[in-house]
């Protein structure tokens, strides 16, 4: 094991930025996909439910680096788009987080008593909008864990974008690994800064929990 | 007015009420007592079409309530719940003012001034800005009762008014509804004969989805039209 230059360490460090900015951009996203789903799954119509269950079955059921892959390389050859690293990592992330927090979502609508529904229903509250203000507000609140715990997941999988090249810590490791031949140091400093931000987001989300339940 | 004719209910093939007719006049307050799973809350559910009727029709003021118009009639007919179904992420306010505003159209001061009014009514002023959470199960009730009647219904209905309070709360249950009957029709599904006989002018007795006595409350607690009613009333006796 050879001492690392500092700079070098500090040039892996800043990719937690990126990594951070792959990962909240794309539970945002996400989320706003998997909400769109969400309802689709839990509505009257047929084929907005066998849409939604489609979607997320196949982006459920195909591994995430070939997802990449497509997005990134075979679409400029489909539709002749050719999308950033940054771009094609978001849109990746997003629509596969998508699928996964969407049922997150369906079982937190399901979580909310019937009664809430009735009871909208009775007042003559039309039902777009007692799912935007009455359900979903109470559904998020009882996924709120499960949706702290996704953006953790992303967190870690995000180290994907390196393969496609985006300068997030885990391509910052691998190149300074290689130009020192040394991948001791820079892959455990990558490992403590995915360590530490995992930390961070699980903790404050403890903390905002249970000012919620107050 | 409102008005049940031949009103059926099945589930797979059992009837949770059958051709159930009946007629409450405006100001008129029934209750609709009988034995558990007798009916009772199925007929009121299907008054306001939480549930769709099977068979039979429903008509307000002469109107007959269809799969198209039952919003509007909705609109008509405000009901109290059981577990009184009050939105936890709002606080009494947001629970008092969300329907009218967004239903109705009213205006903000509007709707702030009606609750405003309804909360002193029931003694809950200083309740307008409570998480619902910290309410007990009596202001509860009355801020469920209020958010109904926000709606300015000319029907309100009740479904086990009493089974979640405290036998203390439920005198204070009796007035309210008692000073509602002034203002518009009242049917109260229960099982508690004793507040069935403070808060009506009728009875009506349910068992196995169908009607077996429809009669004044003195007449009623006197002689019952039914064997069954009768059997139910010396059953209960003086406990409820």
């Amino acid at each position: 094991m050879s001492t690392l230059p500092w700079p070098s360490i500090l040039y892996i460090i800043k990719g937690a930025i990126t990594t951070l900015q792959y990962s909240i951009s794309s539970v945002f996203f996400g989320l706003i996909i998997a909400l769109i789903l969400a309802v689709f799954k839990v509505s009257k119509s047929r084929i907005l439910k066998i849409f939604a269950n489609v979607y997320t079955s196949v982006f459920r059921g195909t591994p995430l680096l070939v997802q990449l892959s497509i997005i990134y390389f075979a679409l400029p050859g489909l539709i002749g788009v050719k999308l950033t690293v940054f771009a094609a990592g978001i849109l990746t992330f997003s629509l596969n987080s998508g699928a996964y927090v969407s049922e997150i979502i369906k079982a937190g609508i399901n979580s909310v008593d019937i009664g809430q529904f009735e009871a909208a229903k009775s007042l003559g509250i039309p039902s777009r909008l007692a799912m935007r203000d009455i359900i979903l507000p109470q559904a998020m609140r009882n996924i709120l864990p499960a949706l702290i715990n996704e953006l953790v997941t992303l967190v870690k999988e995000s180290a994907i974008i390196s393969i496609i090249g985006g300068t997030d810590l885990m391509r910052r490791a691998n190149e300074v690994s290689m130009q020192n031949y040394d991948y001791f140091t820079p892959m455990l400093t990558a490992a403590g800064c995915y360590y530490i931000l995992v930390l961070t987001i699980s903790s404050s989300a403890k903390i905002l929990e249970r000012r919620l339940s107050k | 007015m409102i008005k049940l004719e031949k009103l059926s209910k099945k589930y797979g093939t059992n009837y949770a009420i059958k051709d159930v007719s009946m007629q409450v006049d405006a100001f008129e307050a029934v209750a609709v007592v009988g034995p558990s799973g007798g009916g009772k809350s199925t007929l009121l559910r299907c008054i306001n079409h939480l549930e769709e009727p099977t068979s039979g029709q429903v008509s307000i003021n002469g109107e007959k309530v269809t799969k198209k118009n039952r919003h509007l009639a909705a609109l008509k007919i405000g009901m109290v719940f059981q577990n009184f179904n009050l939105f936890p992420n709002m606080d009494v306010k947001g629970n008092l003012i969300y329907s009218p505003k967004v239903v109705l159209g009213m205006k903000r001061h509007e709707v702030e001034h009606k609750a405003k009014e309804l909360l002193t009514q029931f003694g809950l002023e200083n309740k307008l800005h409570a998480k619902i959470s910290s309410l007990s199960g009596g202001q509860k009730q009355r801020i469920a009762i209020a958010r109904s009647l926000m709606m300015n219904p000319e029907i309100m209905l009740f479904d086990e008014p009493t089974s979640a309070l405290d036998p203390e709360v439920i005198k204070d249950l009796i007035q309210i509804i008692s000073l509602l009957k002034s203002k518009m029709t009242i049917i109260v599904v229960s099982h508690h004969l004793k507040f069935a006989k403070a808060v009506a002018d009728r009875i009506v007795f349910m068992d196995k989805g169908l009607v077996l006595a429809d009669q004044k409350v003195d007449q009623f607690f006197s002689k019952p039209k039914s064997q069954r009613a009768r059997l139910f009333l010396e059953n209960i006796g003086d406990l409820m």
